[in-house]
């Protein structure tokens, strides 16, 4: 595995007897956004400080570019690291900030400077570079936090749920960014409870819960690995003869089965898209007025409703 | 080496946002000395303020006044007066113009000449409250008054073993100014000033360098501590980074208050070489309590009120508030056992040796004070270091 910028085996972790992080294991390629999606408490901030070596490990074993984690300081270099707190020295401005953290990774004179400015132009804040980080928003604070992880352009981005508490429009230009990261060869490390990010986001899916891995995957495999149906919701213009809808959907190919309530049929099919598409052109065929369509593909959140029974957020 | 000096420049760029700590590292030590030499009389040595009144006007009376006088002796410190009557000496010091005085009655010298069972009166007046003066004056005469007697005794001890009246003129007359030089000088050397300016720097140094133990704390509080972990910087160029910044503080507020008092206060620190090292040595001792109080505390809050308290009970213990010359000999003992006692009679040292100090004079300090900060700095970085990789 020539590629792999991150092998976790065997993790685990306990704080006493409550074991934070349970036999996980997962590996990370370069050029890839792996997700690790899970409830709060589920243990992604445990399983990440163990493999950046912040946390002693209980058993398993990291190695990040082919070394182990613990085999010394130099290993660290590869790793770039963004806590789920903003991390920062809040009475420093966000260039000295920058430029502290550079050094911290052995980066100089003007390189150092170079590397300040196009890391403020990627995260949109160089035109506040001079501004004391305490002036900052949360959403501003969040990004540079994100900036001060890329400074030494690491082999292994590990962001742990940079977008808590930061309103839509900074999210989007974080998750912006990490894309554009995943694009230019970094491998990164993503954890978050929130399921559209991981959708987004990551070319392949960990699932959390309770210290467990429970699945992993891409987003295909996961969802089609629960085996469950898309839902196509039809509304029907008022009046329609709704026996005659049911009987026309039950005879398009693919369709699972049909329920009806009030002027609503429910349609469940294996690949809705197709279904729907023949579904109203049938409809339409045989006179009966479509008023909305809706397609409800089942997602990672159902994914977890299904293998754990709860919802990803209470 | 580069993160190692990140750090310590980093901590430094913070800290010299803080005005506060600004303030009291810098001009704290320089208000209190000045406040301490405003209370002792504004920068000079101690003045014993003293009144000879002379009613005798004989060689003997004049001989006893000049002991006030004497230069290299009680001279130095002694500020003489002379009026012509008793009521004049009692005046000057129910005034407090004078703490003591000297009455020399008429007939004084005779008395003395005589060498005989003559009575020798001298009156001393003292105001209580200036204890300097009154020893200094009740001293001086009961020596002078011990060396007549003395004489006396030579004489009778001459005539009864049946010397000549030739051989007994030719013993010496009473010479009251052999034994008195030293025994006052040492005692009187150091002015309030020459003593609480180092006393109280010592105290405000601990203050800003031991407070920056509440900056270790923070790294944890604000997660840069995981960020620093995390980097491929070694423990000891973060925690050495960071107790370096606070070394560069230390030094530059003990500069300023040294250049400060011996301008403004004429303070005597003594031979630039081992007053350099002692600095040095001295603020390693706030360091390596402060990477201890580092390690102990969990929360700034923390840091701060056992910082307090150890300075407080160290500053006690340490003569930090009081002149301890003078002081039971258990009290001296526990004194020099804490660093900032040890750094404190350092100091006083290096002012009482004056132009002659050298290494030796503090070689004591320098050792204490050095070691001390280097064991305290290595236990204290330890245990704070586990604290970044748990
Ligand atoms: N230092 C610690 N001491 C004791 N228990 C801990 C410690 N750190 C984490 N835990 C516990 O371990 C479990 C996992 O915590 P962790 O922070 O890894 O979860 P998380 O998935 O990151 O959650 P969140 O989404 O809220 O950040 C939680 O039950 C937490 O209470
Ligand atoms: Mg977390």
């Amino acid at each position: 595995m020539d590629s792999a910028r991150c092998v976790a085996r065997g993790l685990r972790k306990a704080f006493g007897d409550l074991v934070a992080v349970d036999d996980v294991s997962f590996h990370i390629d370069s050029g890839e956004v792996y997700g690790l999606l899970g409830p709060n408490g589920a243990g992604k901030t445990t399983t990440i400080s163990l493999v950046v070596g912040l946390l002693a490990r209980d058993g398993g074993d990291v190695s990040i570019c082919g070394d182990d984690i613990d085999a010394g300081a130099k290993v660290r270099a590869h790793i770039g690291y963004v806590p789920q707190e903003i991390a920062l020295y809040t009475e420093l401005t966000a260039a000295e900030n920058l430029r502290f953290w550079g050094r911290m990774y052995g980066l100089g004179g003007s390189e150092l400077n170079a590397r300040v400015a196009e890391v403020l132009d990627l995260v949109g804040l160089a035109e506040r570079a001079g501004d004391r980080v305490q002036e900052y928003s949360g959403g501003m604070q969040r990004r540079l936090n994100i900036a001060a992880g890329m400074m030494h352009r690491p082999e292994l981005l590990i962001l742990d749920e940079p977008t808590v508490g930061v309103d839509p429009q900074s999210r989007n230009a974080i998750l912006t960014d990490v894309e554009r990261l995943g694009a230019s060869g970094m491998a990164v490390l993503y954890t978050t409870h929130y399921m559209e990010e991981a959708e987004r986001l990551c070319d392949r899916v960990g699932i959390m819960d309770s210290g467990r891995l429970i699945a992993e995957g891409t987003r295909r495999e996961l969802i089609g690995s629960i085996g469950e149906d898309d839902r196509i919701v039809i509304g029907f213009d008022h009046g329609t003869d709704l026996s005659a809808a049911t009987d026309v959907l039950n005879a398009v190919a693919g369709v699972r089965g049909v329920t009806v309530d009030g002027a609503e049929a429910t349609v469940l099919a294996s690949d809705g898209r197709v279904v729907l598409a023949h579904a109203v052109r049938d409809l339409s065929a045989a006179g009966l007025g479509v008023a909305a369509v809706e397609l409800q593909e089942p997602d990672l959140e159902s994914v977890f409703l299904h293998l754990t029974g709860r919802a990803l957020r209470d | 080496m580069r993160a190692f000096l990140a750090v310590c420049a980093n901590d430094l760029r913070q800290r010299m946002r803080d005005r506060t700590i600004l303030l009291l590292g810098l001009l704290g030590p320089f208000v209190v000395a000045s406040v301490v030499g405003l209370a002792f009389g504004s920068g000079a040595k101690i003045n014993a303020a003293i009144v000879v009144a002379d009613l005798d006007h004989s060689e003997q009376s004049q001989q006893l006044a000049a002991v006030f006088r004497q230069e290299g002796g009680l001279g130095e410190i002694v500020d003489l007066k002379e009026v012509d009557t008793e009521d004049a000496a009692r005046d000057e010091v129910s005034a407090h113009s004078a703490g003591a005085a000297v009455v020399v009655p008429a007939g004084f010298g005779a008395a003395v000449a005589s060498r005989q069972n003559t009575p020798v009166t001298l009156t001393v007046l003292v105001d209580p409250a200036s204890t300097i003066e009154a020893s200094v004056a009740e001293g001086v005469v009961r020596r002078y008054l011990g060396g007549i007697a003395t004489v006396r005794l030579a004489y009778a001890t001459a005539a009864s073993t049946g010397a000549t009246a030739a051989e007994l003129e030719s013993l010496p007359p009473p010479d009251p100014r052999d034994p008195l030089e030293l025994e006052t000088e040492s005692v009187f050397q150091l002015s309030a000033v020459d003593y609480f300016a180092p006393a109280m720097g010592l105290m405000f140094l601990y203050f800003t360098v031991l407070f920056g133990a509440a900056t270790f704390v923070r790294e944890e509080r604000t997660h840069t501590l995981s960020r620093l972990a995390v980097s491929p910087s070694r423990s000891v160029d973060i925690i050495g980074g960071k107790l370096a910044a606070l070394f560069v503080i230390g030094l530059i507020e003990m500069a300023v208050l040294i250049a400060a008092t011996s301008i403004v206060f004429d303070v005597p620190w003594g031979g630039l070489l081992p007053l350099a090292a002692l600095v040095v040595t001295t603020v390693l001792s706030a360091i390596g309590l402060t990477a201890l109080v580092s390690a102990v505390s969990r929360t700034e809050e923390q840091a701060r009120s056992i910082g307090s308290a150890v300075i407080l009970s160290l500053a006690l213990f340490g003569g930090q508030f009081f002149m301890t010359a003078g002081a039971p000999q258990v009290f001296l003992d526990i004194q020099a056992a804490t660093p900032t006692g040890a750094a404190l009679i350092g100091f006083t040292d290096l002012m009482i040796a004056g132009g002659s100090a050298t290494f030796a004079t503090v070689w004591w300090p320098l050792l204490y004070t050095g070691l001390f900060g280097l064991a305290t700095a290595a236990i204290g970085a330890a245990l704070f270091e586990r604290r970044m990789h748990r």
